[in-house]
């Protein structure tokens, strides 16, 4: 199961959806081309309504990470980029991030070396699938 | 789409409903919740004919259910236990339904119940898990366009009833049908309804769909630098929930830009959004009488 729903979270299903896809692309476990999973078979999947599904999937494809053909099914698209990444949430996780790490007497050169590695983990995933087009 | 309209009922004396008020789109899920004895049942027996109301309608498209009977042939109830048709064996039952809905699809049936590995037997020899398939497929062979189902998933096991909400949902992205479903139990199916109509002592008391609560209010945890600021505790627009030292947890029903910068203009050190359970959001929205849990 790629997806995993959180009822406890803040964020509506739908959102977690529409996040959970983009993050599914930039990490290429999704690529350019790849089918997803139908509206019907992710709802019952993840036993949550289908409107709910149908209203990621639209904005999906407003973003233009999802391109619906019909009779065929739903792909990613070829030419994504992530243009309106919303920039807030991520200053506000490194916000808490900087606390808890102070908190945890995790020295500023140490928390930017740790964080070198991960940012360049994500990266090279990330190339890999857009170098195969 | 379905119409109910000031429906009232009493029964030996008993209000049983009053002035009930709500409509249904197709293809919305409904989640129809309430404690036992709130009048669910009888609501869901109303809306589909068996029950007439003293007052009040029940109307799919533009007819009312109690002048026209082929409508009947449209509104499915599922009642919570197969006893009327235990003596039947599944094949039997089938051809019932098949005489009494001209609708009814023996083949989508069939592929049902192969798919859940269930085999003509006597109903009455059925588990409950498969008993509720059998009576839920029954319906769903139908093709109608509105299904009431009365606590579809009660004393069912953590598989069944994924089966059965699994079933649901299917029929009704592949129909676009509508279903009401009663539970005394909201966890069961907040993740599948698209509304919610609560219901106590035979009224609404509140009808709301959780994704637009979630998208709109907000629980928030802020500490400030100073004092937790006295504008803040005095504010009408959300509901506090204690307030420790300099850490203030409250809710707002809707979160605002207003509140936004109110809360920014007082130094907070650390704003922090708190997901919000289930039970906060019902009581940030009916605003803090929500004793239903």
């Amino acid at each position: 199961m790629l997806y995993k729903i959180d009822m406890k979270s803040a964020e509506p299903l739908y959102e977690q959806i529409v996040n959970q896809t983009k993050a599914l692309v930039i990490r290429g476990i999704l690529r350019p081309g790849d089918k997803v999973m139908s509206v019907r078979e992710l709802a019952t999947d993840l036993v949550i309504n289908p409107n709910t599904v149908s209203k990621a999937y639209q904005e999906l494809e407003r973003l233009g990470l999802l391109e619906m053909h019909r009779g065929r099914g739903t792909f990613v698209s070829e030419d994504w980029i992530d243009q309106d990444s919303p920039r807030a949430p991520i200053l506000e996780a490194i916000k808490k991030l900087a606390i808890d790490c102070h908190y945890a007497n995790i020295e500023l050169t140490e928390a930017l070396t740790l964080f070198e590695t991960e940012y360049k983990k994500v990266g090279e995933n990330h190339a890999d699938s857009t170098a195969t087009e | 789409m379905l119409t109910v309209q000031q429906l009232s009922k009493t029964i030996d004396r008993q209000q049983v409903l009053e002035d009930i008020d709500f409509t249904v789109d197709s293809g919305e899920i409904i989640a129809l919740v309430g404690r036992n004895g709130a009048g669910k049942t009888t609501l869901l027996r109303t809306m589909v004919g068996i029950i007439r109301p003293d007052k009040g309608d029940v109307r799919y498209g533009p007819s009312s259910i109690f002048e026209k009977a082929e409508l009947k042939r449209d509104v499915i109830f599922v009642p919570d236990s197969a006893d009327a048709l235990k003596h039947y064996t599944i094949n039997e039952a089938a051809a019932l339904y098949e005489s009494i809905y001209p609708s009814f699809n023996r083949s989508i049936f069939r592929e049902t119940l192969t798919r859940y590995n269930i085999d003509n037997k006597k109903i009455r020899q059925l588990s409950k898990g498969q008993k509720a398939m059998v009576t839920l497929s029954l319906a769903f062979a139908v093709q109608a366009k509105y299904y009431l189902l009365d606590e579809p998933t009660d004393g069912l096991d953590v598989v069944a009833k994924s089966d059965v909400l699994k079933l649901m949902i299917a029929q009704v992205e592949a129909r676009n049908c509508s279903i009401i479903v009663s539970s005394h139990q909201l966890h069961e199916l907040e993740r599948i309804a698209d509304r919610i109509i609560m219901i106590e002592k035979g009224r609404v008391k509140a009808i709301m769909s959780l994704e637009e609560a979630r998208e709109t209010s907000v629980k928030l945890q802020v500490v400030f630098n100073d004092q937790v600021p006295v504008e803040l505790l005095e504010r009408k627009d959300i509901e506090i929930i204690n307030v420790t030292g300099r850490v203030a947890l409250f809710m707002a029903k809707e979160r605002t830009k207003e509140l936004d910068t109110f809360v920014d203009a007082h130094d907070p050190m650390l704003v922090e959004e708190i997901p919000m359970s289930l039970e906060d959001i019902f009581r940030v929205q009916l605003g803090g009488e929500a004793s239903v849990f």
